[in-house]
């Protein structure tokens, strides 16, 4: 029977989340694929940051400060590239991935087939993961073994310390997704979003430690508080493991612990009240209901302004 | 609720947000919006299908695209299908399809990895969607990439996506644009041989796609209002025009010369319009024109369902009238 003498299905029925997020991210992955000049300019990209962070690290030493730390700047500079190579692309894809189907004219459609905004942006976020995740394998990981001296000394440490860090980088990764999650929804009302997702994405590199140790806010006066409130998010702590993991290997069971604000530099009676001196449980803990408030709060947020979006008419423009 | 109308639009009004700035004089709400649709009512019977015209800028795509949900009405309601755009969404949204001229897809995808994506995230129909890129012999592109493709090929593409889900209503923002002559015809044929199991709201200018699609024109004005609802097959057996000439007189034209000239024909301002039913009728008024002489130019155009339906609501204004006043 031809498709125009078919009735129409009597009892339709709508894909669900995870459908729409298997689909898109089997597009986005075949997509990516075919921009293959794409995929070498990101890896350039890597490349290029760690060079100039590498070379800004070199330059600099090894500090001297109060909050320098213990080991050449050079590395430290480059465990943040290279933690931050897991997210920064896919942050950035997904915040704009709604933004491209606006261009492409497909937002009205999916919209009218109630596939959901947020099932778009998890796809993205996922298949852009696969992506740069081999960008990390190829560019961070054999740079940091050359820096190092030797390939042997990084990897695999031992199997307790990488598996107690793996959690930690998994609740970084949700982290991220509901931040690259709320920046993409914020692009249904507002088209022009480059600098914000810019803007947010130094922000929590600067909140996160990229650039210099988070105890460093201590260092100002009546701040003593902010590395303690920061250390709660789950990228701040995923980063700091990463980096005692490359770096110290550091095979404590406190392995997330950060001793140095625990020290006399910081107000005295903060030491008993430190929320980092807690143990690995109850950081994982941490970490983990925070994620999860992220998700439901970013989850929350992309509902609310599709809605908003389709009141104000803006949902498919670019 | 159910009704047995499948589309029933009362009062619907959209506004959309002026831009915003820091330092605007505009302060109240209502100065800050544009009402772009302004009361909306109409209703379309079940198995007849629905084509909007009005001038750019009346509104039709907007109308178009509340009806299927990509936007929210600011009042008013409106039920689709018999469920409620603003309180049944996903009820409506399982039974709609919408199409528009500015979709495009992932250049750098086959058509059938662009039909695979949108099946999959619609809980479409692959088999259906095979059938209609068969019919309308693209099959041969199947494992093609679209950057290859050329207009008409993307708006048959669209056309496929939009249907591969079998809806109730297909929703489509001029559908045959862009398909050469042989393919627009297959595609209307075959449009127009499902019958009355698909009900189609088009927005489109083409007479040709109204004329064998759709069962009534909803007219709107500058403005966003109704202008009124015409039937298709009263408008063609009254004025069954394809051709539109246009007298330049030197001076005033009377109505009694126009007359004489050709018995269908408009008075706008000094100047006549003719109508035609074919080839041959315009030769007709152009050898008249000239014999009659005194004129400064004549020009000849194809008539638009638009024009046809202005003169008919024209022709009909007071049954109208009285018709929106025994509403009220």
């Amino acid at each position: 029977m031809s498709i125009f003498k078919r009735s129409p299905t009597k009892d339709p029925r709508l894909s669900s989340i995870f459908d729409v997020t298997l689909a898109t991210v089997k597009r986005n992955l075949i997509t990516d694929w075919q921009y293959k000049s794409d995929i070498v300019i990101q890896f350039l990209w890597t490349v290029t940051n760690l060079v100039a962070y590498g070379f800004l690290g070199l330059s600099v030493g090894q500090g001297t400060g109060d909050f320098a730390p213990n080991y050449s700047f050079s590395l430290f500079l480059l465990s943040s590239s290279a933690f931050w190579t897991l997210f920064t692309g896919n942050y950035e894809e997904t915040a704009f991935c709604l933004r491209e189907e606006a261009a492409r004219g497909t937002m009205g459609y999916l919209v009218t087939n109630n596939v959901d905004t947020l099932g778009i942006m998890v796809g993205r976020y996922l298949s852009s993961s696969i992506k740069f995740l081999a960008i990390f394998l190829v560019t961070t990981i054999p740079t940091f073994a050359l820096i190092k001296g030797a390939a042997g000394n990084l990897l695999p440490h031992t199997a307790r310390e990488f598996f107690m860090l793996l959690p930690l980088v998994f609740f970084s990764y949700l982290f991220m997704m509901s931040i690259s999650v709320i920046m993409g929804s914020i692009s249904l009302l507002v088209k022009q979003t480059t600098t914000i997702v810019r803007i947010m994405l130094y922000l929590i590199r600067i909140v996160g430690g990229y650039f210099f140790m988070i105890e460093s806010f201590a260092a100002y006066g009546g701040l003593w508080w902010l590395p303690v409130v920061f250390v709660a998010l789950p990228i701040v702590s995923g980063q700091y493991a990463f980096r005692k993991y490359l770096i110290e290997h550091d095979t404590t069971v406190r392995f997330p612990d950060m001793q140095v604000i625990n020290d006399h530099r910081v107000k005295n009676g903060f030491a008993p009240l430190s929320f980092t001196g807690l143990n690995y449980g109850y950081m994982l803990l941490i970490n983990f209901v925070v994620s999860c408030l992220f998700l439901l709060g970013a989850f929350l947020i992309a509902k609310i302004l599709t809605q908003v979006a389709r009141r104000r008419g803006t949902i498919e423009f670019y | 609720m159910v009704r047995s109308e499948i589309i029933v639009s009362n009062g619907l009004i959209k506004e959309f947000p002026t831009s915003f700035t820091l330092f605007s004089k505009k302060k109240t709400q209502k100065e800050r919006k544009k009402r772009v649709l302004n009361g909306i009512s109409f209703d379309l019977p079940k198995g007849l299908s629905l084509a909007l015209l009005g001038p750019n800028g009346s509104g039709k795509t907007t109308l178009l695209k509340t009806l299927s949900t990509i936007y929210s009405p600011d009042g008013g309601e409106a039920f689709v299908c018999g469920y409620d755009i603003m309180k049944e969404t996903p009820e409506v949204r399982k039974r709609i399809s919408f199409v528009s001229p500015a979709m495009d897809f992932q250049k750098k995808l086959t058509l059938k990895q662009t039909i695979d994506f949108f099946v999959k995230v619609t809980n479409g129909d692959m088999a259906l969607a095979k059938e209609f890129i068969e019919e309308l012999q693209l099959d041969h592109l199947w494992h093609t990439k679209l950057e290859t493709f050329s207009e008409g090929q993307k708006a048959i593409t669209r056309l496929c996506v939009g249907l591969q889900k079998n809806p109730e209503i297909l929703f489509a923002d001029e559908p045959t644009n862009g398909i050469d002559f042989r393919r627009k015809q297959v595609v209307l044929d075959f449009l127009e041989k499902q019958g009355r199991e698909r009900t189609l709201v088009l927005v489109d200018h083409d007479p040709e796609v109204v004329d064998v699609l759709c069962d009534k024109i909803l007219l709107i004005a500058l403005g966003g209002t109704v202008k009124g609802m015409v039937d298709v097959a009263k408008l063609q057996s009254e004025f069954n025009y394809m051709y539109d000439i246009m007298l330049i007189p030197k001076g005033t034209i009377k109505k009694k010369e126009a007359e004489e000239i050709w018995p269908r024909y408009e008075m706008i301002g000094g100047m006549c319009r003719f109508f035609a039913s074919n080839r041959s009728e315009a030769t007709e008024i152009h050898e008249r024109i000239i014999q009659w002489g005194k004129f400064i130019d004549i020009k000849t155009s194809g008539i638009s369902i638009e024009d046809i339906t202005l003169l008919w609501l024209k022709k009909h204004e007071e049954e109208f009238e009285e018709k929106m006043l025994a509403e009220r």
